[in-house]
C-alpha cells in the first residue's frame, strides 16, 4: 500500500469550509429556521447515524439516538459557542445519548449484543479464508475489540477527529484516548499473531 | 519528535491523514529506516480501510430531521420529551407501582374497607416519585449536562409520565373497589385518595431532590402516617384538617411542584455543558 493511500480516507471532504457551513446552519437553527436542521442532517446525518449504530449495535436504537441528537441540536443551537467543530459537538451529543440509553439496560447484555451483532453482520466464515486474509484478520480483530476501543478507531479513522476532539466526544482526557488507541493496536496485533501472521509480513 | 516511540505514537494520526506537512515529513524520514514502524503504519491503514468499508453500508434513515424542529407543535415536543424519559426512569418502577396498587386494592377488598386503599395509594405514588430523581447516580442528569434540554423540563416530563401512570393505576384500582365493595360512587372513591396522593407525591419529589430518595420516602411516609394516628387534640386536629382539605392540598402541591422545578433548574452546573467543558 503506498503512502499516498492514506489521503484517500474519505473524510478529507470535511474541510474548513464545511465547518463554516455547519456553524452557519446552527446560527440559522438558533433563529428558528427548520430547513437549516434538514441541511445539517444532510451534512452530518451519515456520521451521526454511523456513530450511533456503532455504539448501540442496533439500527432502531441508533435511529432513536440520532433523532434525539437532532432534537438536542435544534434546542441547543443558540448555545453553541463555537469552541469546537460542529461535527465534534454533534458526535459528543450522540455519545452521551447512546451511553445513557445503554447504561439503562444491563451493561453485560449490551456488550454481548453489540459484539455478536456487529461481528455476525460483518464477518462471515467464508470471508475469513479469502485471499485478503490479513485484511480479514484485521476486520476480525476490530469486531472482537471492546466497544470503547473500537469507538476511538471509528472517531479517528471514519469521523476524522483529532485525538483532542475524540477525547472531547468521549468525555475523557486526551491521554485516555491515546492509551485506548495503543490498546486497540495490541488487540489487532494479537489477532494477527493468533493466525501466525508476523507484523513484518505486512511490509 | 525525536525517538522511535514518538514516531510510533503518531502513526495512527499519520494513517488518518491528520498530521501537518512537517510532521509527515519527519515521519516519512523515520519510516524509511524503520521496518517496525512501516509494519505498524500498514496495520493502521488496514484498520482504517476496514472501518471505513464497514460504515459504507450504513445509511442514515431519511427524514429524521423533518420530525424535529419548527414543524413539531408544542404538544408533539412535550410528548417526545416525555417519551424519551420512559427508558430513563428506573424500569422496575412501573411494574412495582402496578403490583403495589393491585396489592392495595386487594387488601382493601379483603378488609372490606375502601379506607385501606385511601391510606395506601398516596404512599405508593409518593414512593415512585421519590425515586424518579436521583442526582448522584442518575444517568439522566448526565443527559441534562450533555444535551441542552433544561433540567426542569426533564423533571417535569418525568413527573408527568410517572404521575399519569400512578393516576391511571389508582383509577383502575378504584374501579375495582367500586365493583367489589359497597364503597359508594366511583367519584367518592377517587376523591378519597386524589388530593392526598397529589400532595404526598409532590412532597416526596421535593424532598428527594434535596436529600435523596430514602429520606424522601421516610419523611413523606411519616407525615402521611401521622395523619392516621389516633391523636385528636390541638396541633393534630389541625393537621388532620389539613389532610382532609382538598383545596389546601392542591395549593400545597402546586407550591411544592414549583419548588421542585426551581431546584432542578439550579441543580446543574452551567460549566458542565460540553460546550464549556474541556
Amino acid at each position: 500500500m503506498g503512502i499516498a493511500a492514506a489521503d484517500a480516507v474519505h473524510w478529507t471532504a470535511c474541510s474548513m469550509a464545511e465547518t463554516d457551513q455547519g456553524r452557519e446552519l446552527l446560527r440559522r437553527m438558533g433563529a428558528g429556521d427548520p430547513s437549516a436542521l434538514r441541511e445539517l442532517y444532510a451534512l452530518y446525518g451519515q456520521h451521526l447515524y454511523a456513530y450511533a449504530y456503532r455504539l448501540t449495535g442496533d439500527p432502531a436504537t441508533a435511529e432513536d439516538v440520532t433523532q434525539e441528537t437532532l432534537m438536542a441540536a435544534w434546542r441547543g443551537a443558540k448555545r453553541f459557542r463555537g469552541e469546537s467543530r460542529v461535527k465534534t459537538w454533534l458526535l459528543g451529543i450522540v455519545h452521551n445519548t447512546a451511553m445513557n440509553l445503554l447504561r439503562r439496560r444491563h451493561p453485560e447484555e449490551i456488550t454481548e449484543e453489540m459484539s455478536v451483532k456487529l461481528s455476525s453482520s460483518e464477518t462471515s466464515p467464508e470471508q475469513r479464508v479469502q485471499a485478503g486474509q490479513v485484511a480479514a484478520l484485521v476486520r476480525r480483530g476490530l469486531d472482537e475489540m471492546s466497544p470503547k476501543h473500537r469507538e476511538v478507531l471509528e472517531l479517528v479513522f471514519y469521523h476524522g477527529l483529532s485525538m483532542e476532539e475524540a477525547a472531547r466526544v468521549c468525555n475523557v482526557p486526551p491521554g485516555t484516548i491515546k492509551s485506548r488507541l495503543s490498546y486497540a493496536k495490541a488487540r489487532l496485533k494479537e489477532a494477527l499473531a493468533r493466525a501466525r501472521v508476523a507484523m513484518e509480513d505486512l511490509v | 519528535m525525536t525517538g522511535h516511540p514518538d514516531f510510533t505514537e503518531k502513526l495512527a494520526e499519520y494513517a488518518a491523514g491528520r498530521l501537518t506537512r512537517e510532521q509527515r515529513a519527519a515521519i516519512d524520514q523515520h519510516l524509511a529506516g524503520c521496518r517496525e514502524c512501516r509494519a505498524e503504519l500498514a496495520l493502521w491503514r488496514m484498520a482504517a480501510e476496514e472501518i471505513i468499508s464497514a460504515n459504507r453500508d450504513l445509511v442514515a434513515p431519511a427524514g429524521l430531521a423533518d420530525r424535529v424542529g419548527g414543524e413539531a407543535g408544542l404538544f408533539e415536543r412535550l410528548w417526545t420529551l416525555v417519551r424519551v424519559q420512559i427508558p430513563l426512569v428506573r424500569r422496575e418502577l412501573f411494574p412495582a407501582s402496578a403490583a403495589l396498587m393491585l396489592l392495595g386494592a386487594g387488601l382493601a377488598v379483603a378488609a372490606r374497607r375502601a379506607g385501606v386503599f385511601y391510606f395506601l395509594a398516596p404512599m405508593i405514588a409518593a414512593g415512585s416519585l421519590a425515586a424518579i430523581y436521583n442526582r448522584s447516580s442518575d444517568p439522566a442528569m448526565e443527559l441534562v449536562i450533555a444535551t441542552p434540554t433544561s433540567p426542569w423540563k426533564i423533571l417535569l416530563a418525568r413527573m408527568l409520565l410517572v404521575s399519569s401512570y400512578n393516576l391511571l393505576l389508582a383509577l383502575a384500582a378504584s374501579a375495582v373497589l367500586c365493583a367489589l365493595l359497597p364503597a359508594g360512587l366511583f367519584a367518592t372513591v377517587v376523591f378519597g385518595w386524589l388530593a392526598p396522593l397529589m400532595f404526598l407525591s409532590a412532597l416526596a419529589l421535593v424532598i428527594s431532590m434535596w436529600s435523596g430518595t430514602g429520606q424522601a420516602m421516610v419523611i413523606a411516609y411519616a407525615a402521611w402516617m401521622a395523619n392516621w394516628m389516633p391523636f385528636r387534640d390541638g396541633f393534630w386536629a389541625g393537621y388532620r384538617q389539613f389532610w382532609g382539605n382538598s383545596a389546601l392540598l392542591c395549593a400545597g402541591s402546586a407550591l411544592l411542584l414549583t419548588a421542585a422545578l426551581w431546584s432542578a433548574g439550579r441543580s446543574v452546573r452551567p460549566d458542565a455543558r460540553p460546550e464549556a467543558a474541556a
